[in-house]
């Protein structure tokens, strides 16, 4: 039996909500976390049962005060934390530059970069302590280029490559591994409030990509669990674009 | 038949191929067939082997017939087949920078080009690589070896956009130092500080394993990575994600 402990950040919908599912379906026990109680604990019922048992624990990435009570309950309830998952993230109002609120780019970094940080920092202080470990943050194809209209978004995804890359480099000799997944266009809420926006998007997404298709949140979970796993033992400071070949062109 | 998948690793007697090959056979889901000049000695079946001279066309494409001969289908294919070699550009005699294009890159384009006609009509199949952290950014003297390295990440991309909507996916591993036969050399007691400088280069501060590798490839090749295409997967222990300079941390 594997006893192994996932934190999934963000886990309350799409690729995080995929993930808590092959994490809990390869055997691992999950720790889920989010803004939203109800739909956290719904998903809670639908997790491959642990001997460990699953958990939810209600928290804003944005609040310092909450993500540090978070750990605290963490460092009570389990021996160890194994991986974690740092896929909280929200798009923010599409808005060109010229016209957008100061308010509303802060919105953006604060929840997708500060809410990042805020994890990472707990995450690192736990599994250096371990001497094990593997992170994963969650960048997107806007974390390697630039794409109009949601300039704050992809700042905030281009900054989490190189948080990532400097976090890999930190932990590196305590053995603690920190890598980063850069989703295409995927399945997600996310893409469905853009998707409803615009009619002809989707066809233009698969045009887009290689590939010819939008992401299952699955797909991209497969890639996240992959990284937390083993078989990337000497993988750190890497991040991995799983994009069905947008970035190659 | 069977319903094991066929994966061609070439170069897979020694070294980062000799441990994918390994790595597909524990895993169970592959039958592994070797393209190398010489047969690895005692290892488990099931894999098969053909005795090929990366370096020659004709070579590659009869034993690529005799494969599809006899298992009808290639789903996978591991350019691990390569060679080391250095000197200084003024200095570099053309043989021997030929001898490295000619395996590392000429060799990955032209078992991709016979395996992908099969493919092709499979509408199916995954290729993965083996570049460097080398065909990324350079290490000093390696003028030869990492031109080939960089040619095979463009390769990659190209082939990777060429058959996405064929269902074929091409990507390719950066290993950073591992030890394998190829670099074993480097163990000797004039030549271990030149090992110990690239092992310094990883900030994880040990070299790889030729394992360690082989999963990165097994992944590449399996149907977890269905999204994955025209990228790559670096495995350094953290050197190419950048540097300490100076101390300022303790």
């Amino acid at each position: 039996m594997i006893s192994k402990t996932v934190l999934v950040i963000g886990g309350t919908s799409g690729i995080g909500e995929a993930s808590a599912k092959v994490f809990s379906s390869k055997g691992w026990a999950v720790i889920l976390s989010g803004r939203d109680k109800l739909r956290g604990e719904a998903i809670l019922n639908q997790l491959t049962p642990h001997t460990l048992g699953h958990c939810f624990i209600k928290a804003d990435v944005t609040s310092e005060n909450e993500i540090r009570t978070m750990f605290e309950k963490i460092r009570a309830q389990y021996e160890q934390l194994n991986a974690a998952f740092n896929s909280a993230g929200i798009l923010g109002e599409p808005d060109n530059i010229s016209s957008m609120s100061e308010q509303e780019f802060r919105r953006v970094i604060d929840v997708n970069l500060i809410g990042t940080f805020n994890a990472l920092k707990y995450e690192m202080e736990i599994m250096s302590k371990q001497r094990s470990g593997s992170i994963i943050n969650c960048s997107s194809i806007g974390g390697v280029v630039g794409m109009p209209g949601i300039s704050a978004y992809v700042a905030s995804k281009h900054a989490i490559i190189g948080l990532t890359k400097s976090a890999a480099l930190e932990v590196a000799p305590a053995g603690v591994r920190v890598n980063c997944v850069s989703p295409g266009a995927t399945f997600t809420p996310m893409q469905y409030s853009m998707l409803a926006k615009d009619p002809n998007l989707k066809a233009s997404l698969e045009g887009s990509h290689p590939l010819g298709r939008i992401a299952n949140a699955e797909e991209v979970a497969n890639a996240v669990f992959w990284l937390a796993s083993d078989e990337s033992s000497f993988v750190t400071g890497s991040n991995l674009m799983v994009d069905g070949g947008f970035s190659a062109k | 038949m069977t319903n094991k998948k066929i994966v061609i690793v070439t170069g897979g007697s020694s070294g980062i191929g000799a441990a994918t090959v390994e790595k597909f056979i524990i895993d169970g889901k592959y039958i592994p067939v070797i393209l190398d000049l010489n047969k690895q000695q005692a290892k488990a079946t099931p894999t098969d082997y053909f005795e090929t001279d990366i370096t020659k066309e004709e070579s590659i494409a009869t034993s690529i017939n005799k494969i599809e001969e006899k298992y009808g289908e290639i789903y996978g294919l591991v350019n691990a087949a390569g060679r080391g070699g250095g000197g200084h550009a003024h200095q570099l005699e053309l043989d021997e920078w030929e001898k490295n294009i000619s395996l590392n890159l000429t060799g990955t384009f032209l078992v991709s080009k016979h395996c992908l006609k099969v493919m092709i009509r499979q509408r199916l199949g995954a290729i993965c690589n083996v570049s460097s952290v080398v065909g990324l950014q350079s290490l000093t003297g390696a003028t030869q070896y990492s031109a080939s390295k960089a040619g095979v990440l463009g390769l990659t991309r190209t082939i990777a956009l060429d058959y996405a909507l064929l269902g074929i996916r091409a990507n390719a591993v950066c290993p950073g130092y591992v030890d394998t036969e190829g670099v074993s050399h480097l163990n000797s007691p004039e030549l271990q500080w030149v090992r110990d400088e690239i092992v310094q280069c990883a900030p994880i501060r040990r070299a790889g394993r030729p394992d360690e590798v082989a999963s990165v490839i097994e992944f590449l090749i399996s149907e977890n990575s269905s999204l994955v295409t025209g990228t790559v997967i670096t495995c350094d222990g953290g050197w190419t994600a950048g540097r300490h300079v100076g101390n300022y941390l303790s």
